[in-house]
């Protein structure tokens, strides 16, 4: 698997009443194939990072590599498509005409943009309202039909800008579903979000930004992974149950069960075992998990003195990008 | 390719701007009223009737030229299309010239439209004589009914003078297009409106400013200064020979100065565009 997007250094400054950092010093890794999850606040920078590798903005410091090509190259925007976030189209389009005019930027001969533009309607659920004018369309179906634009040329890599901001939850799971669909195609793509359980559940890999750094990298498993599996099991003896709490501090009662936490590999296997030799029948051994939420909240509110989610003030202050 | 493609989506998206069409129906009222003003003679009518519509059509095409360009580029970037389209492989110059040449189409098709209430007007006019009551073989012509062959030559004649005073008044709107949509790269559709205007204006004025410039007072220095910036509006003025051909020389190349000023807008706008590009190249989105 290659590397989509590779980042060094990547810094974006910008002066208004003073210097702002957007992005300080990023350095960023995306594999060929995977989805990648962009979190952080409002004014994380996350937006500006996106406008610095699509070349639509230039970095003070750094650079910026996508699928080989430098960030922003006319050979690198035949490949990745963008979607930005609450797009705005020309209204006076029909659905139909929007894609044809993104269809020949791309230079594509008009059979192949017309077989293309149809069934890029009928992926998005929009191939009834083809001939209606944009302005007609209600903001779920704008998304889609820029989902729609960002796929017509058949990208390798896909630029998501909160994808699935304002949609019912509906359209939600359906843009859910398509993003993933693009992964099962090969397609890489980079997901920036505020959904934090759509993130979790589609993401491979996730980073964390906040004023402009990276503040936490990792797949998604490990990044919420609390490092404790949850051992339920019944008939065991007190003999046995005195044992286990031994070995892990403490066992409760649920539901006629026994529950015991273990917070290492070695004490999951000794615990098993236990269980097994009493004869005792094994439930379930579960993972303990934090929600994604939760993580990006305690990242976010550890990132420094002032960064904590709640001062309103002081974010709103600092970030303008 | 790309420059085509997104040209005529600009023209589009001018086409259902209501300013415009403000402007637009504004301009058509104003051809209607001089229509409907006393003259004493044909002759006056015909004057002084041909020099108000074109100045009408002068005057509307450039309120719509500068309103059209002023925003080009400011409401691609405010409505984040522009993101959109970028993302996509279009060169920057290709998008700059795309959306200037929207533009210029909409102006064209604006003014056209103008023209072609003056042309049907200046037809019907063609059915009179065309010096008054004066000639009493041209009034026994119209009393005994129209010769369609005399209207023919007639209105063909009108319409071709039309035809050459709406070229070069487009040409000089082009230039102001433009000016607009590169300055539009650096200041706010308000004060780029101002700015085009005053640029416009004193270009039309540059007969009138010839006499400060000998002045080498600091008022001299700086209209000296002007007067080389400035595009010279004043020489795509062709009133007099669209108005009054018979008092121009008769060797007088009236397409060739016409075609010559079209030319000289053309390289105008060709610079000024030269320019935008550079700046837009590296101009953040």
């Amino acid at each position: 698997m290659g590397v989509a997007i590779k980042a060094e250094g990547l810094t974006k400054r910008f002066y208004q009443r003073g210097e702002v950092v957007a992005v300080d010093q990023l350095d960023l890794e995306v594999m060929e194939g995977e989805i990648f999850g962009f979190l952080g606040p409002n004014g994380a920078g996350k937006t500006t990072t996106i406008k610095m590798l699509l070349g639509l903005i230039f970095p003070d410091a750094g650079r910026a590599e996508v699928l080989g090509f430098p960030a922003g190259a006319q050979e690198m925007r035949r490949v990745v498509s963008y979607l930005p976030e609450n797009p705005y189209f020309y209204d006076y389009l029909t659905g139909g005409e929007l894609l044809d005019f993104y269809g020949r930027l791309f230079g594509l001969p008009s059979a192949e943009r017309k077989k293309r533009v149809d069934q890029l309607l009928d992926l998005v659920g929009l191939r009834n309202d083809k001939a209606k004018q944009l302005k007609q369309y209600s903001k779920g179906m704008m998304q889609r039909v820029g989902i729609a634009q960002a796929l017509i040329n058949d990208p390798k890599m896909l630029i998501f800008d909160e994808p699935t901001s304002g949609l019912d939850p509906v359209a939600h799971i359906e843009i859910r579903n398509l993003i993933e669909s693009l992964r099962d195609q090969g397609k890489t793509v980079f997901l920036s979000s505020h959904q934090l359980s759509d993130v979790e559940l589609v993401c491979d890999r996730i980073c964390i930004l906040n004023f402009g750094k990276m503040v936490k990298a990792g797949s998604v498993g490990e990044l919420t992974s609390q490092g404790r599996t949850e051992i339920t099991a019944k008939g065991l003896s007190s003999d046995t149950r005195e044992k286990l709490a031994k070995l892990a501090g403490s066992v409760v009662e649920r539901e006629g069960a026994v529950v015991v936490t273990v917070t290492d590999e070695a004490s999951l296997n000794t615990a098993v075992d236990m269980i097994r030799a009493a004869s005792g029948v094994l439930i379930s051994a579960i993972p303990l998990r934090r929600s994604l939420e939760e993580v990006f909240v305690e990242t976010i509110g550890l990132a420094g003195p002032g960064r904590r989610i709640g001062t309103m003030n002081t974010l709103t202050q600092d970030r303008t990008a | 390719m790309n420059t085509w493609v997104i040209a005529r989506t600009t023209f589009g998206d001018s086409l259902r701007r209501r300013v415009l069409l403000i402007f637009l129906l504004l301009a058509f009222v104003m051809l209607t009223l001089a229509l409907l003003l006393n003259y004493f003679t044909a002759r006056e009518q015909s004057t002084i009737f041909k020099s108000t519509q074109l100045v009408i059509i002068l005057i509307f095409g450039a309120l719509i030229s500068i309103t059209t360009a002023v925003y080009l580029v400011p409401n691609e970037i405010d409505r984040r299309t522009i993101y959109s389209v970028l993302a996509k492989p279009v060169q920057r110059w290709e998008f700059l010239l795309g959306k200037f040449l929207g533009g210029a189409l909409t102006v064209g098709f604006m003014i056209g439209l103008m023209s072609l209430a003056l042309m049907l007007v200046l037809s019907i006019l063609a059915l009179k004589p065309p010096s008054g009551a004066a000639d009493v073989q041209q009034l026994q012509e119209a009393s005994a009914g129209v010769n369609v062959k005399d209207w023919l030559t007639r209105s063909s004649a009108e319409i071709m003078l039309v035809i050459r005073a709406v070229l070069v008044i487009y040409f000089q709107l082009v230039v102001v297009t433009a000016i607009a949509t590169t300055l539009s790269l650096y200041l706010a559709p308000t004060v780029n409106f101002g700015v085009t205007a005053i640029i416009w204006i004193l270009g039309q004025f540059q007969d009138a400013l010839s006499g400060v410039i000998e002045d080498r007072t600091p008022l001299g220095f700086a209209v000296r200064g002007v007067s080389y910036v400035v595009p010279h509006f004043h020489d795509f003025n062709i009133m007099g020979s669209i108005i009054h051909p018979a008092q121009i020389a008769k060797d007088f190349d009236h397409w060739g100065y016409a075609l010559g000023v079209c030319s000289y807008g053309l390289f105008w706008s060709l610079g000024v565009l030269m320019i935008g590009v550079l700046v837009f190249d590296r101009k953040e989105v």
